[in-house]
This record gives structure tokens, sequence and C-alpha cells, in this order.
């Protein structure tokens, strides 16, 4: 069954799924689908989010104080929630991000290394 | 949870819906149908409930919950099997209860801090000859004066006897007591104060008074309040009672004693040549000094000793050692084989216990597989299944508890005197985390593996209900690996049962060397003035014994023998084998021969005896005679010598006409050995003989050395009688006790009780052994069984099948068996095996067998597989019993 793959994916995504969301969420608040779509839409959907693992991702980001969220009403005209980068969430993207280029670097230049010295 | 979170959560829903909601109407703008505008969100969304259960998570410490879940559902369904339930729990009880019992006699004797304020400052010293390194040997009051000397690590050191059984007279009635002999300061040091009265203070070389415990204050005297100052008679002192001790002093922890006779120290001057080495020393190290660092300015004390006291301290190491593992360190190599034994009998009942899960873990397997398709993690369905397991490892340990509690009376009842008691300590921390984590450990090691067999299980399979004979298959290989194991371990426990008990039947069949059947004993110890006093102006070290002693035994003599039913009666100073005996160790000078120095004086054995003793113990007089009733004192003084004493002394010539001179008294008459008789055996049924001589209690000087004086006025009587009976034996207790009214009259028994007791290290242990075995072997049996009938009941149809095309019930029954042998060849193959690295542990506790006994291995392997065949009889011949026409009807 499809269950081992599906564990894979998550797993794939688990730590980059965090930075992921607030980076989407420095363009302004937004709610649970529509940050869903940004990430597919930005990434040329080459990153395909499980979406039911966005929820529990919002929640810790909540939980550690890095988005907050508010009610509002959705395209639909429904009750929604909406979430929103904190000032502590700014600073940790920014610091997540300066970490997350010099590990993809680092793994760039150990995969391609003689394109570096060309 | 805070109210945001549950907020969020109860929002949760609705927003998923909306978000399904918004994905439809975005697919459908694509130009999909609602239908599968509806499906690619679902699709696209992925597991609903996961996400709604992650989400839980973040909000929750989720292992608490999920575990308070887990129990909750474990407990549910535990109880819906409640045989299963019972079965289990009960086989874990018996196992971890034999762990708990086995480690809480360790806890008591090994772990248990002393009841002493400064207890981690207090150690043990002791001497040992560099060849046997592990011994921890006496050492004499000098000894312990000379290290009292190092101040630079010790406070203070004091020494102690162990206690002395000794008479104690007065008030109408003998009593035998324990007596310890100590330095007055070493309650104090220990932190013991007194209940009444005050501690001697500590006068150099002096014998300072009694004190008596709290405990004999309470039995002896009743509590009494004015009990100071009334005078004790024992042994050969008598004083007034200077102090009650605090409640519970019990430094042997064999049972508080009676009696303290308190010392001085003695003089550190002095070279303590000939000052025997008796006693025990017990130091208090100086604050911030280790026992590392005591141990080598120690080396350095006895290196120095040795140069100034050459005679006595050469070739001797001393060992500083924390005070409880000194004392009774002895144990620890028995306690943790003991420990190792009931591990082995876990694990068998690990064993069973994860058959029976896995039996079970198949007919949940429909129900597994259910909650894998709806979503279940595997490590959650893992962490779930091993919930399970400890829930019932966690009952199993509660009832262990309560196993250990009987366990522990057990214990104590069969063990030896000098095994510490264990019942006395209480139930402590130390014990529950023990039984806490054997708990945890039981619950994984019998867990895991069904756990993780139950969770591999195929969804697909599962649910079309397929996969019965592929997965059984695989099932059934992991069953035959656990019963396989369990025979092996069981055979294992098996052989070590068997070496102890056949060790234990040659011990019994160890010929004593006399012929304790119908034999009747009673010991008397003479006591008071009228035997014996220590008033001889001239010689103050010198003990006088008066001429009633000698009217005593020939007065009793004569009574026994006039007593229905007995045949004849004699006595010795002390019946072989007894236990507590206080022989004299004399010296002698073979006349014609240089003296022999005192240092290398041999130790011989010396008893006198009445004339019909040989006769009646039935020791033969191998060659000359015995003593007999010519040897009165106006006689020529002579000695009869045992074989022992003959090969050792005279080992070319013929002992017979010799002349020797014992030195247990000034008066002492050169004596002319007159026969050699047989040995017997005297220290122990496995002990060699040592050398012995026998004289005539006719032919004895007044005037004795101390070492000599207990030995003089003990007396143990033997009578043949024709028939044993309690009313005879009473009747014998009788006629001494009014012959010698005040003195102790005690061990009234028959000779081959002591025989038997002299023996009981061997059947202590076998007990314990084969009480281990014996469960071991039961559950092993239960392994079998239900692994057998497990397997006939997924077989019955292939059975039916069988004899459907012909196959006898007969055949069919030995299928069954044969595979039953051929687990439990395999078993006894591997267990084999390995009690070849593993019983020569057991050797040092062994006698006149090796540990590879080839008769021992083939009988318990018999035994193992006959009972296995027993075990899975009865499956095999419900699978015999199978109709193939109802196998065929199912088809």
């Amino acid at each position: 069954m499809s269950t081992r793959e599906e564990k894979k994916r998550v797993e794939l995504l688990q730590g980059t799924l965090d930075l992921l969301i607030l980076r989407t969420l420095l363009l302004g608040s937004a709610h649970g689908h529509a940050i869903a779509k940004a990430i597919e839409f930005n990434s040329d959907e080459v990153l395909q989010v499980e979406q039911g693992s966005l929820y529990p991702a919002l929640h810790r980001l909540i939980k550690r104080g890095w988005i907050s969220v508010e009610d509002g009403t959705s395209e639909n005209n429904r009750r929604a929630k909406f979430y929103r980068l904190t000032a502590k969430g700014r600073k940790q993207l920014a610091a997540e991000t300066s970490k997350w280029e010099k590990f993809s670097g680092a793994i760039a230049r150990i995969l391609r290394p003689t394109e570096e010295h060309e | 949870m805070k109210r945001r979170a549950k907020r969020l959560l109860s929002d949760l829903d609705q927003e998923i819906r909306e978000h399904i909601e918004l994905a439809t109407q975005e697919n459908m703008a694509r130009g999909m149908t609602p239908e599968e505008a509806r499906h690619a969100a679902l699709r696209k969304f992925g597991n609903v409930t996961r996400a709604k259960e992650d989400a839980r998570e973040v909000w929750t410490v989720v292992w608490l919950e999920q575990f308070v879940q887990d129990v909750r559902f474990a407990l549910r369904r535990l109880r819906k099997t409640p045989a299963f339930t019972a079965v289990a729990i009960l086989t874990l009880a018996i196992g971890i209860g034999a762990n708990t019992t086995i480690f809480s006699a360790i806890n008591a004797v090994l772990l248990r801090p002393l009841p002493y304020p400064d207890q981690d400052r207090l150690v043990r010293v002791s001497s040992y000859d560099p060849k046997y390194p592990r011994d921890r040997g006496p050492v004499s009051w000098t000894d312990v004066a000379h290290w009292g000397e190092a101040k630079q690590v010790f406070e203070q050191v004091e020494g102690t006897s162990g206690p002395d059984m000794v008479a104690m007279s007065g008030g109408g009635s003998g009593e035998r007591v324990a007596v310890l002999q100590m330095n007055a300061l070493l309650p104090t040091m220990l932190g013991v104060k007194p209940f009444l009265g005050s501690l001697p203070t500590d006068e150099k070389h002096e014998a300072l008074g009694f004190g008596i415990s709290y405990e004999f204050w309470q039995r002896h005297f009743a509590g009494d309040p004015h009990v100071l100052g009334k005078t004790i008679f024992v042994d050969t002192g008598s004083g007034p009672v200077m102090v009650v001790l605090a409640p519970h002093f019990d430094l042997l922890e064999t049972g508080p004693p009676d009696i303290f006779m308190f010392h001085g120290s003695a003089n550190p001057a002095e070279s303590g040549i000939g000052d025997p080495r008796w006693v025990m020393a017990i130091g208090k190290l100086k604050r911030g000094v280790s026992v590392q660092e005591a141990q080598v300015a120690m080396d350095v004390v006895e290196q120095h000793l040795a140069q100034v006291f050459p005679e006595e301290y050469k070739g001797v190491g001393v060992r500083v050692e924390p005070l409880r593992q000194g004392l009774f360190g002895w144990s620890s190599d028995f306690l943790y084989l003991l420990l190792a034994v009931v591990g082995f009998v876990l694990l068998i009942a690990c064993a069973n216990v994860a058959n029976l899960l896995l039996v079970r873990a198949d007919s949940r397997r429909k129900e597994i597989g259910v909650r894998v398709a709806l979503g279940a993690g595997r490590t959650r369905l893992i962490r779930q299944l091993l919930t399970e397991s400890i829930v019932l490892s966690f009952a199993g340990g509660l009832g262990g508890l309560l196993v250990s509690i009987w366990g522990i009376k057990l214990f104590d009842l069969l063990s030896p005197n000098w095994m510490p008691r264990t019942a006395n300590a209480p139930m402590d921390a130390r014990i529950l985390l023990f039984t806490f984590g054997v708990c945890i450990l039981t619950g994984i090691v019998f867990g895991l593996v069904p756990a993780f067999r139950a969770s591999r299980s195929d969804v697909n399979e599962t649910l079309r209900g397929e996969g019965r004979t592929t997965g059984s298959m695989s099932r059934q290989r992991t069953r035959n690996i656990l019963v396989i194991a369990e025979v092996a371990v069981a055979l294992v426990l098996l052989i070590c049962a068997g070496l102890m008990i056949n060790t234990l039947t040659r011990v019994l069949r160890t010929n004593p060397g006399f012929n304790p059947n119908q034999l009747v004993t009673a010991q008397v110890r003479l006591a008071g003035d009228k035997y014996i006093d220590s008033t001889d102006p001239d010689h103050l070290d010198l003990n006088v014994i008066h001429p009633p002693v000698e009217l005593f035994c020939r007065q009793v003599l004569e009574r026994l023998q006039g007593l229905p039913g007995v045949e004849a009666a004699a006595f010795v100073d002390w019946l072989p084998l007894a236990q507590d005996t206080q022989h004299a160790h004399p010296g002698f000078r073979i006349a014609g021969q240089a003296p022999l120095l005192s240092a290398e004086a041999p130790t011989i054995l010396f008893d006198s005896i009445s004339p019909g003793y040989f006769r009646v113990m039935g020791i033969p007089v191998l060659r000359g005679r015995g003593i007999d009733e010519q040897d009165r004192e106006s006689a020529p003084w002579v000695v009869a010598i045992n074989e022992s004493m003959a090969h050792q002394f005279w080992p070319k010539q013929d002992p017979i006409g010799q002349v020797i001179t014992f030195d247990n008294s000034p008066d002492e008459r050169p004596r002319q050995i007159v026969g050699i008789v047989k040995d017997v055996k005297d220290y122990g049924l496995t002990r060699e003989s040592m050398p012995e001589a026998f004289v005539a209690y006719t032919q004895l000087s007044a005037r004795t050395v101390p070492g000599w004086t207990e030995a003089r006025v003990h007396k143990s009587l033997v009578v043949r009688t024709r028939f044993v009976s309690k009313e005879l034996m009473e009747s014998v207790r009788k006629t001494i006790a009014d012959l010698a009214p005040d003195s102790a009259v005690y061990g009234v028994t028959t000779v081959q009780q002591t025989v038997s007791s002299a023996a009981r290290v061997w059947s202590f242990f076998s007990q314990l052994l084969g009480i281990f075995a014996g469960v071991a072997l039961l559950l092993a049996a239960i392994g079998v069984y239900g692994v057998m009938s497990y397997s006939v009941s997924q077989r019955s149809h292939e059975m039916g099948l069988r004899m459907a095309l012909g196959a006898q019930r007969r055949q069919v029954l030995g299928l069954v068996l044969r595979q039953a042998v051929i687990l439990s060849l395999i078993g006894v193959g591997i267990g084999a095996a390995s009690s070849f690295v593993l019983t020569p542990m057991l050797s040092e506790f062994l006698y006149g067998v090796k540990p590879h006994d080839a008769l021992t291995l083939t009988l318990v392997s018999l035994l193992l597989i006959g009972v296995t065949l027993f075990a899975s009889y009865v499956p095999a011949r419900r699978a015999a019993r199978i109709d193939p026409m109802e196998t065929l009807r199912h088809e």
C-alpha cells in the first residue's frame, strides 16, 4: 500500500514545512488553504504539501509564538482562521533562512563538487 | 490544555471542512465534475483524522495522554479475556516474585545501609593469607590495638568476637546464651546508645563487666527496671549487669546476641605472640578518609609491623573494606548465583507470556488490520501493544510483591542459621525500584516480539481474510523458537538443581564414621562454683575443675543406663558434627623428640570420653584397644588416636606404644598410645577429618589452661536406644537436669538429626534450586502445551485431510508428538551446550560431583523430554480425534 510512501514524503517535509509557512506569511496574513496553495504555486508545484499536515504545523508555530491567529471571513463568506506572522516569527524566519541557505549550499557543494571548480 | 488551544482544536473541524470546500470549488472551476472535484480535494488533503490527531498532539504532553488512553484500552481488553489475563498474570507473578524475593535477600544482606549513624565511615579490617586473598581471616585483640594506632586514617578500631553459645546459670535452671565479647568502646563507636545504665569506660587490658541486649532483657528479665547490678553467671565469669543496650543492636544480623562481655583494649606495645586470632576488627575512618586511602595506609602499617614483629605479621595481608561488605561479602557469590537462577525462571515466564500474546495476536489480526486501514501508525500500534504488555507485567509485578512476602519468609525458614536474617528487613525503595525495573523490562521482553509481529500485518490480506497459512507459518516459527528457548533454559536450571541434589545425597550418604541410628544425644554444660573456679592463688591464669564434674559424669551414665529402653550410654566432650563446639586444641610433645615450637604446634582435637563411647557410637577400633574401664586415675594414663593422627605424626612407624604429653595443663602426665580408631567427621561432612586424641575422663588433671576449660565442663551424652521416642528423649533430659540443676541442658535430639543439620547448607541450596527448577519445568511444560495445542488447532484442517486420505490416528498422533520431540531435543541440545559454560560457576557449591556430570545431564534431559512429551500428548490426542468428515464438509 501507499502508506509507507506517504510517510516518507511527510518526513521529507517535516523540517522545512515550518519555514515555508513562515515565508508565505511574510507577504501578509492568510488562511490554511491559501497558505497551501501559495506554497505549491511559489515552488512551481514541485513541492507537494500534503495539505493535512499543514494544520498541525500551524498549531506548532502558534504554540511557539511565531504566528498568531485571528478570525476572519473566507472567499465563501464563511468564518475562517487567518494566520499572521509575529515579530518573533519574523526573526525566526530570518535565522532559519540563513541557516537553510548555509545548509543547502553545503549540500550542493558536496553533491556537485566539480561544478564548483569549473 | 489552555483555552486558546481548545478553541483552535474545536474550530479545526470547521477549518478543514472549509479548506476542502475551497479546494473543491477550485477544482470545479478547472472543469471537474463536483464529484471528481471533491475526491481530488480529499486526496490532496490526505488523512483528515491524522491531521486532527497531529494537531492535537502539538498541544498535549502527548505520550502521557496517549499512555493513559492506552492503559485504559489495555485494561478494557484484558478484562475481556479473563482466562488469558489470569494465566499471564499468575505466570509473571511467580517469575517476578522469585526475583523480588532473591533481590530482597540481597538487599537485606548486602545493599541496605547499616543502621549506624556514621555507617559510611565504618569498615572491617581483616587479615588474610595472601594465598587465599578472598578470605577474611580472624584477628587478635593485639591486632586490633596495633591497627587502632593508625590515627592518620582511623578515629578508632575496636574488636568483637562472634557469638559464642555458653551456659548461663542461676535462678534455678540453666540456659544457653549467645555471648559476644567486645571492646567496651565498640557500641559507642557504632553509635549504639545504652538503654539503661552506662557503658564502661575503657581501661587497658581489663575485663570490664557485662551488658545485656534489650531483647535478652525483655526475654530473660521480663524488662525488669531494676536489672542493673544483678549478677549474671556465665561460663567462667560472673559479674553485675552494667548496661542494657538499645533495641535491635544486632551487628551480625543473625539475631541479637544476649550478653556482651566488655573488654579493655589490648596493649599495642606488645608483640601479641601467641594471642589467638579469633575476633574481628571494626574501624571508623576519620572524616574525609576514603576506604582506598585507609587501605594504602594500612598496607604501610602492616609492613612496619612485619618488621617489628616478624613472627606475627610476616606474610599476612591486611584488608580494609566497607563494613557491610566486610561482614557479609562472603555470601555475595551465592546470592548473585541465585539471582541469576531466578532471572532464568523469569525468562521462561516471559517466553510463556509472549507465546500467549502471539496466540492472542492471531485472533486480533482482523482488529489490528482494521485499525491500520483507518490510519493507525505502526509505532503508535507497537506502543499500544507494548503498553498492554507493560500493564500485564505490572499486574504481575504486584502479584510478585505478594509472592515475595511469602518467598522471603520461606527463604528465611530454609536458610541456615549463620545466614543473616532477611525477613526482618522492611520492604524499601530499593526493592520497589528493582521490582519496577523488572516489570518494565519484563513487559518489553515478552511484549516486543508479539507487538512487532502484530503491527506488521498486511492490511489488504487481513481485511480480505486471507493470509492464514503464510502468516501463521512464520508465527509458528516464532513460537517454536520460544519453546526451544524455554526448554533450553529449563534444562540449565534442572541441571543446576540436579547437581545440587546429587551433592546433597552424596553429603548425606557420606559415612560420618559412626552409626547415627537409634542414638539420642543431649548436651550439658555444667555451671557453678561447685564444678569450676579460677581461684588457684598461685596460678591466676589456670582454672580448676572440681571433683563433682567427674562425679556427675559417673552418675549420669549410671542413671541413663538404668532408663527403660536404653541399651548403653556414653559421652564425649563435643559430639562430632555438632555446631558451636569449643574443642580444646592442645599442642603435644612426642617422647624422645624435640618439643614442637608453639607457632608450629600441630592442631589436633582433644576429647575426653567415657569408656563405652566408641562402642555406643559404633566407631571401630582399628588396632590396639579403645578406652575402657581399667583406665582409672591411678592406672597409667593412656590415649587413643584416630587414623589421621597416626598418619600425620607416625607416617612410617607404629604409633602404638609411643608416649606423648599434651600441654593443656601443667599437671598433664605422659600418655601411652594404646589404640587407633577410625576417623569420624568432626567439623563437616565434606571436610577431611582432623587428627584427634581420645582420653578417659577419669585420667584428667584438675588444673587446666583457660582454652581447655569449656571442654572440661561440657559433655555431649550419647544414648543408644532400642526405639527412639519423644518420651525417652524427655526422660534423658530430665535425668540430666535432675543431677545438675542450675546447669544448661540443651540440644536433646537424635544424632541422626545432628548429622542432617550438618548437611543443612546443601539442603538449603538443593531446596532453593529444586523449587526454582520445578517452577521452570512447570512453566516450560505449560509453554509446550500452549504451543502444541495452538499448532494443532491451526493444522486441524491439514490433519483432517490427512486422515481423509487414509492416515491412521496413530500416525497423526505421532506427527504431533514428533514435532514436540524435535523441539525439545533442539532445546535440550542448546541447554546442554550452555550448561557446559554455566555449571562450572556452581562448582564451589558441589561435593563429590563434577559440574559436567553426564548422569545428571542424561537424567534431567530425559525428564525434560518426558515432560514435554506429556505436555504435548493432550493436544496430540485432540489432533488424532479430528473427524475427517467434518473437515471435508468445510472444504
